[in-house]
C-alpha cells in the first residue's frame, strides 16, 4: 500500500504542475491620449512655392516668379559636332619611302565650318573636345602631327603628335584614336590671313617614324586616314554676326504649381499685376514678338488668353554693350506689366490655372550686318523673360477643393494593438476663412476605398471685422474636428499606404473680399484617444 | 526510544496571502519539553509559495496568473478596490534540512538546511495602477502620481546552521546563522514620478526620477552567483505551566536578519527627467511635402545613465511574537499572534485563531481573524486531519470569505500539507 501511496501523491504532483503551467498570454485593453500633432501656420506656409511680401499696412501679397524656359542662348546659336577627314593615298603605281619621308606636305590650310548664316570671327570655348582618329595602311610606323593653329591656349597653338603603329598585314591597317580638350581654348575663325569668318587654320603632316628601320614600298590602296571630329563645342564667348533670322519659342506651357491641388471651387480675386520682364544680354539687335500668352487648366479644361495690346506687336530691342566686369554685359531690359486696367490679367488667374502658356519670336538683326561682325554672345547670359505675378491676397473663396495624396508609413507602430482610435483636430483659425479637412484612404489602385472624417469637418472661419471695403479676421475661432474611426477603420487607416486629403476653403463674403494679414495664424492640434490592447 | 524522522513531504499549494510566512515555525523544529525528553534526528524536504497582496481582488490575481483577455469592467472593477498604497508580495522556496541532537544529549538540536529561495515584493500607488491597466484617458485634467511605487526581487541560495537548546525545563533558545548565496536580483524604484495629461489631450506632462538595479545580467542562471552575504535567526521558547487540561507558549522570533552584498557588476540605471510633449511639429511639412516626419523616441525625453555598482540589499526579515494558550483538555487552542515585518514592504500583521480537536475523528478545525501582512482583513480556515497512521493532512484557507465572493474581496490562499513519517 506504501508505494500505492506514494504513487498516487506523486500522481497529483505532476497533475498539479502541469495545470498550473499551462497558461494563456495576458492581454488587457488601454485607453490612451496622446497628442499627436501640432502645427503653427501662417499664409507662408499655407502657401507652397510661393513668396509672400508685407504690405505697408500689414497685409500680405503672394509674389509668383517663374522664368520662361527655353528662351536661352543656345536657341539663338550653337555649334554642331563637325567631322572633317584628312588622307594620303597613293596615287597610282609604287613608292618607295624610307624612314623620316614625308607622307602628307607640311603645309598650313584651311577649313570652313558650316555655321551659316553666323559668320564667326572669334570665339572661346567653355567646353569642346577635338577627337581624332588615324588609320595607317604602311607597314611601318607613322609619326603624325597636327596643329590646329587657329586655337591657342596661353598662346600656344592646340597640337599633338602620335606615333600610329604599323599595319599588322599588307590588308589590314593599324587605328589610333586620341582626343584633346579644348576647354578654355580661344579660337580665331578668320582663317590663315585673318580674313574669312568660321574657318579654322591648320597644319597637319605625317612622316615614317625616324626610328624605323629599313624602306617601305607603298602600293595602292595604302594611305593615311585621319578623321577629326569637334564635338559638343561650347563657347562662353563668340563674337561676330549671327545672322538676320526668326527664332520661334514656344507655343509651350509652363506648369504653375501655386493651384496645381486645387480640384474645384470658385475664386475671386480683387487685383492681380503680372509683370514680364526680358533682360537682353546679348549684343545683337533683335524684334521681340508676344503672339499669345494664355492661363491654362486641366481642371476645368478653360484656356483664357491674355488681352493686352502688347500681344502680337513686335518691340525693337536694343543690343547690350560691353560691361568689362560682371556680368560682362549691360542688358538692355523691357518689361511690360499687365493689370486689372489695361488686360484680364485677372481673369487669367481665377481660372485657378495650373499653366502659363506662351508664343514669342525673335528676329534677329533686324537691320542686318550693322556691327561689322561684332555681334557677341555669351551664352550663359543671352536672352532671359521672367514672369512675376504679384496678388494681394485680398480675395473670396467659395467652396474651393484641394486634394492631395501623401505617402503614409506607420510601420513603426504597433499597428495591430490598436482597436480604434477617436482623433480630435483641435484647431484655432485666425484666418479670415473656413476651412474643411476630409482624408480618404486609397487602395492599391488608387482608388478611394474609405473616409475617415464625416463632414463636414469644419474649421471655422476667425470672426470677421470690415474696414475699407476688405473683411479681414479679428482674433481667433476655435473649431474641433471629431475623427471617430471605429476598428476596421483604424485598422485599415493604420495600414494604409495613401492618402488621399481633401481641404475645402470658403469665405462666406463673396462677392466681398477678404484681406489676409502676415498676424494670421492657424494652430492646429491632433490628439488622439487609442483604445490599445496590451499584448493583442 | 530512538525516534527517526527520516521524511517528510510538504505540499504547500495555490496561493497564501502573505509572502513571508507569519504563522510556521521554520526555521526551528518546535523543541516541546515532550520532545526533549527523546533522542532523535530527521530529514525534511520543503517547498512553498505564498503570494499576498492587499491591492487587487482575488479574481484579478487569479486572471493575472492564468492569461487571457480581461475586459475594462473587469480590470475597473479590480481597480475600484485599491488603496492609496498597494502591496503585494511572492515568496517561494525550496530545501532540505537534516537535524540531529548533540552529544547523547536531550537538550541540545543542530541542524543543517540547504534552500533555495526567491523574494518578489513591491508597492505601488493606485495611480500607477490605473496608469499601467486602464491608460492615462481617465487623467485627463489630472496628475497621476506613481511616485513611492517599489519593485524588488531577489533570489538566493541559503545554507543554514541552527543550533537549538533547552536553556530550562521552560525555555528554548534557538540561533541560526546562515551564509548566503545571491543569484538573481532586480529592483525598481520611482522615487518621484507625476504624469499630467491636458483636459483636452493637447499635451502631456511628466517628471521622473526613478533608479532601476540589476545583478550582473551576463549571469542570469538561476543558480549564478552573483553576491554573498549572511543572515542570523533567534528563537525564545517560553513554556507556561502545563496541566492535563491546559497549557500555554509564549514565543519570540527575529528571522531573516541579514543581507546580500551584491557584486560590483550590479548595474544600476536611473532616469531624472521632466519632459513636455505636444505631438510632433509638422509644420514644416506644409512647406516641404518630402518633410519627413520624425517619431519621437525614448531618448527625447528620457535621460538616463548606467553604472556598475556595489549594492548589498537587506534580506526582508520579520520579528514575531506569539501567545498560544490551550483550554478544556486542550481541546481548545487559543492563538494570537503578531509580527512586525522589517526591510519589507509588508504592514504590521496581527492574527487570533482557535483551534477545537475533535478526538473521535482525529481532526482539528481552526479559525479566526488576521490583518496585515501584504494583505488585509482574512479569516482563516485551517482542518489537520491525523486518521491514518504515519501520515498527516493539513489543508486550509488564508481567506474562507474569497472563496464566496472572489471578484470582491482582496486577498486570498490556501495550502495543503502532507506529511509521512516513517
Amino acid at each position: 500500500m506504501k508505494w500505492l501511496k506514494s504513487a498516487l501523491i506523486a500522481l497529483l504532483l505532476v497533475v498539479v504542475f502541469a495545470v498550473s503551467c499551462k497558461r494563456d498570454e495576458l492581454s488587457w485593453d488601454m485607453d490612451l491620449t496622446v497628442p499627436v500633432a501640432h502645427a503653427s501656420l501662417s499664409l507662408d506656409d499655407l502657401l507652397a512655392d510661393s513668396i509672400t511680401s508685407i504690405n505697408a499696412d500689414g497685409s500680405v501679397r503672394v509674389v509668383y516668379h517663374t522664368a520662361i524656359p527655353g528662351l536661352n542662348a543656345d536657341s539663338l546659336f550653337n555649334i554642331p559636332d563637325t567631322t572633317i577627314d584628312t588622307a594620303y593615298h597613293i596615287p597610282f603605281g609604287f613608292l618607295t619611302r624610307d624612314p623620316g619621308d614625308e607622307l602628307l606636305p607640311t603645309s598650313p590650310s584651311q577649313i570652313t565650318y558650316e555655321l551659316a548664316p553666323a559668320q564667326l570671327v572669334y570665339g572661346i570655348l567653355e567646353r569642346g573636345k577635338m577627337k581624332v582618329r588615324m588609320q595607317n595602311d604602311i607597314q611601318k610606323r607613322v609619326l603624325v602631327t597636327y596643329v590646329l593653329s587657329s586655337a591657342t591656349f596661353n598662346n600656344v597653338p592646340a597640337t599633338f603628335s602620335y606615333v600610329v603603329p604599323a599595319a599588322p598585314s599588307a590588308t589590314q591597317g593599324s587605328i589610333l584614336e586620341a582626343e584633346l580638350d579644348l576647354a578654355n581654348y580661344e579660337i580665331d575663325f578668320t582663317g590663315l590671313n585673318g580674313d574669312r569668318v568660321n574657318t579654322l587654320a591648320t597644319v597637319l603632316s605625317a612622316v615614317i617614324d625616324p626610328t624605323e628601320t629599313g624602306s617601305v614600298t607603298l602600293l595602292p590602296p595604302d594611305s593615311v586616314i585621319i578623321s577629326m571630329t569637334f564635338e559638343d563645342v561650347r563657347p562662353s564667348y563668340i563674337r561676330g554676326y549671327f545672322g538676320s533670322e526668326q527664332v520661334q519659342f514656344g507655343p509651350d506651357e509652363s506648369y504653375l504649381s501655386f493651384f496645381s491641388r486645387v480640384q474645384s471651387g470658385q475664386l475671386g480675386l480683387d487685383s492681380v499685376s503680372m509683370t514680364f520682364t526680358l533682360e537682353n544680354y546679348a549684343g545683337l539687335d533683335a524684334r521681340f514678338t508676344v503672339n499669345n500668352l494664355w492661363s491654362r487648366s486641366t481642371r476645368t479644361g478653360q484656356t483664357v488668353f491674355l488681352n493686352h495690346a502688347m500681344i502680337g506687336n513686335p518691340v525693337n530691342i536694343n543690343r547690350a554693350t560691353y560691361s568689362f566686369s560682371y556680368p560682362p554685359s549691360i542688358p538692355q531690359i523691357y518689361s511690360w506689366r499687365f493689370d486689372n486696367s489695361n488686360s484680364n490679367i485677372v481673369s487669367l488667374m481665377e481660372e485657378m490655372p495650373d499653366f502659363l502658356g506662351y508664343d514669342f519670336s525673335i528676329y534677329t538683326n533686324p537691320l542686318g550686318n550693322v556691327s561689322g561682325n561684332n555681334d557677341f554672345l555669351y551664352p550663359r547670359f543671352g536672352i532671359n523673360a521672367y514672369l512675376d505675378v504679384d496678388i494681394p491676397v485680398n480675395f473670396f473663396a467659395d467652396q474651393i477643393v484641394l486634394m492631395d495624396t501623401l505617402e503614409t508609413d506607420f510601420g513603426t507602430l504597433a499597428t495591430g494593438d490598436i482597436r480604434k482610435a477617436n482623433l480630435k483636430l483641435f484647431a484655432g483659425n485666425g484666418f479670415p476663412f473656413d476651412a474643411g479637412v476630409q482624408i480618404f484612404m486609397l487602395d492599391a489602385n488608387n482608388n478611394v476605398s474609405s473616409s475617415i472624417i464625416v463632414a463636414p469637418g469644419t474649421i471655422y472661419s476667425a470672426p470677421l471685422a470690415f474696414s475699407n471695403g476688405y473683411y479681414f479676421a479679428n482674433g481667433a475661432t476655435q473649431s474641433i474636428v471629431d475623427i471617430a474611426l471605429d476598428e476596421a477603420q483604424t485598422t485599415a487607416f493604420l495600414n494604409s499606404t495613401r492618402l488621399l486629403v481633401q481641404s475645402t476653403f470658403h469665405t462666406n463674403t463673396n462677392p466681398n473680399y477678404v484681406k489676409i494679414f502676415t498676424t494670421n495664424r492657424l494652430d492646429l492640434n491632433l490628439t488622439a484617444d487609442f483604445e490599445y490592447r496590451v499584448n493583442n | 526510544m530512538k525516534k527517526v524522522i527520516s521524511g517528510v513531504v510538504a505540499l504547500l499549494l495555490c496561493a497564501n496571502v502573505y509572502a513571508q510566512n507569519f504563522w510556521q515555525d521554520y526555521p526551528f523544529l518546535n523543541l516541546t519539553p515532550e520532545k526533549a525528553n527523546s533522542r532523535f534526528s530527521f530529514v525534511s524536504v520543503n517547498g512553498g509559495l505564498n503570494f499576498g497582496t492587499d491591492a487587487v481582488n482575488n479574481g484579478f490575481l487569479t486572471h493575472l496568473y492564468r492569461g487571457g483577455y480581461m475586459d475594462s469592467l473587469f480590470v475597473e472593477n479590480a481597480a475600484s478596490q485599491l488603496l492609496p498604497v498597494n502591496r503585494f508580495g511572492v515568496h517561494t522556496e525550496v530545501g532540505i534540512t537534516f537535524g540531529i541532537t548533540l552529544k547523547d544529549s536531550l537538550h541540545s538540536i543542530l541542524t543543517f538546511s540547504l534552500q533555495k529561495r526567491n523574494n518578489i515584493s513591491g508597492k505601488f500607488s493606485d495611480d500607477a495602477f490605473r496608469l499601467g491597466f486602464q491608460g492615462n484617458s481617465q487623467y485627463k485634467g489630472q496628475e497621476a502620481d506613481i511616485s513611492g511605487t517599489r519593485f524588488t526581487s531577489m533570489s538566493w541560495t541559503q545554507l543554514r546552521f541552527c543550533y537549538q537548546s533547552m536553556q530550562s525545563p521552560r525555555s528554548v533558545l534557538s540561533f541560526g546563522f546562515s551564509v548566503l548565496a545571491g543569484n538573481q536580483y532586480h529592483e525598481a524604484n520611482v522615487n518621484y514620478g507625476k504624469l499630467f495629461t491636458d483636459s483636452q489631450g493637447l499635451f502631456v506632462d511628466g517628471s521622473v526620477y526613478a533608479e532601476y538595479y540589476s545583478s550582473d545580467t551576463a549571469n542570469r542562471a538561476p543558480f549564478d552567483v552573483n553576491g554573498f552575504g549572511t543572515s542570523v535567526d533567534i528563537t525564545w521558547t517560553y513554556y507556561g505551566k502545563t496541566t492535563v487540561n491546559t497549557s500555554q507558549t509564549f514565543k519570540l522570533d527575529i528571522l531573516d536578519f541579514g543581507f546580500i552584498n551584491w557584486n560590483n557588476k550590479t548595474i544600476r540605471r536611473y532616469v531624472d527627467t521632466t519632459f513636455h510633449y505636444e505631438g510632433v511639429d509638422v509644420t514644416p511639412l506644409f512647406t516641404n511635402p518630402d518633410y519627413v516626419v520624425e517619431l519621437p523616441d525614448d531618448g527625447d525625453f528620457v535621460k538616463t545613465d548606467t553604472s556598475e555598482i556595489h549594492r548589498s540589499i537587506f534580506l526582508p526579515g520579520v520579528v514575531r511574537a506569539t501567545y498560544t494558550r490551550s483550554f478544556f483538555g486542550r481541546k481548545l487552542t487559543l492563538k494570537a499572534l503578531a509580527a512586525v515585518p522589517v526591510w519589507s514592504y509588508a504592514v504590521p500583521f496581527g492574527s487570533i485563531t482557535l483551534q477545537y480537536k475533535i478526538p473521535r475523528i482525529k481532526t482539528a478545525v481552526s479559525s479566526g481573524i488576521a490583518y496585515g501582512g501584504y494583505s488585509r482583513l482574512q479569516v482563516p480556515f485551517k482542518i489537520d486531519f491525523y486518521a491514518v497512521n504515519n501520515f498527516s493532512l493539513d489543508a486550509g484557507t488564508t481567506n474562507l470569505l474569497v472563496f464566496f465572493k472572489p471578484d470582491e474581496l482582496a486577498g486570498c490562499g490556501a495550502f495543503v500539507k502532507l506529511t509521512y513519517c516513517f
